[in-house]
């Protein structure tokens, strides 16, 4: 009779216990993937490099990560600003920068994008014509991405340069440091 | 007492021919400012020599330490010109690979000599002097990046930029900016 009533306690205390582990493993999905899922936003694994490069490296708790090819479904987003791209489809290459840079800061993270404390800095390489001047607009794309997941932790000392000519033609790189 | 005294003989005559060898010719042949560690003895096997750290042609300065960070100045190659003009990218290629071996000068100066304390290449950014329609800056920098690998290992491999510009400073075909971890 008494080891029943402990068979059955113990029962319980198992079952209770691996609810709330449940609980708690589904609140470790945390609050950035959640916010990610609430702007729509799919963070893919990231892709073996094209070059002798590392996507990111680590020191300490600073995140160093390489300069991101703009991709959609087609591939690599080629072209240039002031030619044969709007300052509307610049944003659009830049924020696909933003969610591939997301890739890199998540796999440094171990997966886990909560970790991010800060956006330290960000500079936006945008492939543009001699005449050109709205690269800080185009560079908005990655950071107005930032700044809708982290909020104000998300902005970073940014710097946003025109250049003539970019790997593969793509219309933008952007590279990023993050705490 | 016979055998010790031939044991410490023999300790001596091995010791001496320890110290003969660091004092060997190959070792002298390299600049002054070498530890005789690991890396060097991989540039000796590469067959690359260290110039000595240049000093700036403008207003700043070639290193900047914080903490365990290095921060180096970029440097160029001994080659001016444009990529799509005068150079075809491979001659790029060995001119990231000239910058890269500045990069190294000012590296060694800034671990005093002993280049062993790289604990990784961090971040490189690579800007080639190109024509508009040139779209192999990624391979040009391999010049660059593919040096530090050979030397460092995985370690040498950085968060890199490849980036394409009109015009650098003495009108240089690319410029190296790299920053390294030192213990």
């Amino acid at each position: 009779m008494e080891r029943r009533s402990f068979f059955a306690a113990a029962g319980a205390t198992a079952l209770a216990a691996s609810l709330l582990t449940g609980k708690a493993q589904a609140q470790s999905m945390g609050t950035v993937d959640a916010k990610l899922a609430e702007l729509g936003v799919e963070v893919k694994g990231v892709s073996a490099p094209v070059a002798a490069y590392v996507g990111w490296r680590k020191v300490g708790n600073m995140v160093y990560i390489a300069g991101q090819v703009p991709r959609d479904a087609n591939g690599p987003i080629i072209g240039k600003l002031g030619d044969n791209m709007t300052t509307e489809q610049g944003y659009a290459a830049a924020r696909a920068c933003g969610v591939s840079l997301l890739g890199e800061l998540k796999a440094a993270c171990d997966g886990d994008l909560d970790r991010v404390k800060q956006c330290v800095q960000i500079q936006g390489l945008v492939n543009s014509t001699d005449d050109y001047t709205e690269q800080h607009l185009v560079v908005n794309g990655t950071s107005e991405l930032f700044r809708d997941i982290w909020g104000e932790p998300g902005l970073a000392a940014r710097a946003a340069v025109g250049t003539n000519s970019l790997p593969l033609g793509i219309a933008c790189e952007v590279l990023a440091v993050l705490r | 007492m016979i055998r010790r005294t031939l044991f410490s003989a023999a300790l001596t005559s091995i010791l001496t021919a320890c110290g003969k060898s660091e004092q060997a010719p190959e070792a002298e042949v390299e600049t002054p400012q070498t530890s005789g560690g690991k890396i060097d003895a991989r540039l000796a096997e590469l067959g690359i020599e260290i110039p000595e750290a240049a000093t700036p042609i403008a207003a700043y300065t070639p290193i900047r330490k914080v903490g365990n960070m290095v921060y180096i100045a970029g440097q160029g190659p001994r080659m001016s010109g444009t990529v799509g003009i005068e150079y075809t990218r491979d001659q790029a290629y060995d001119a990231a690979r000239q910058a890269a071996i500045s990069v190294l000068s000012q590296l060694r100066k800034a671990c005093d000599g002993d280049l062993d304390r790289v604990v990784q290449c961090v971040q490189l950014q690579g800007i080639v002097r190109c024509t508009d329609d040139f779209t192999e800056q990624h391979l040009v920098i391999n010049g660059a990046s593919e040096l530090l690998r050979d030397v460092f290992g995985d370690a040498g491999l950085a968060a890199r930029a490849a980036i394409g510009t009109n015009a650098l400073p003495v009108g240089f075909v690319c410029e190296v900016i790299a920053s390294f971890e030192i213990a």
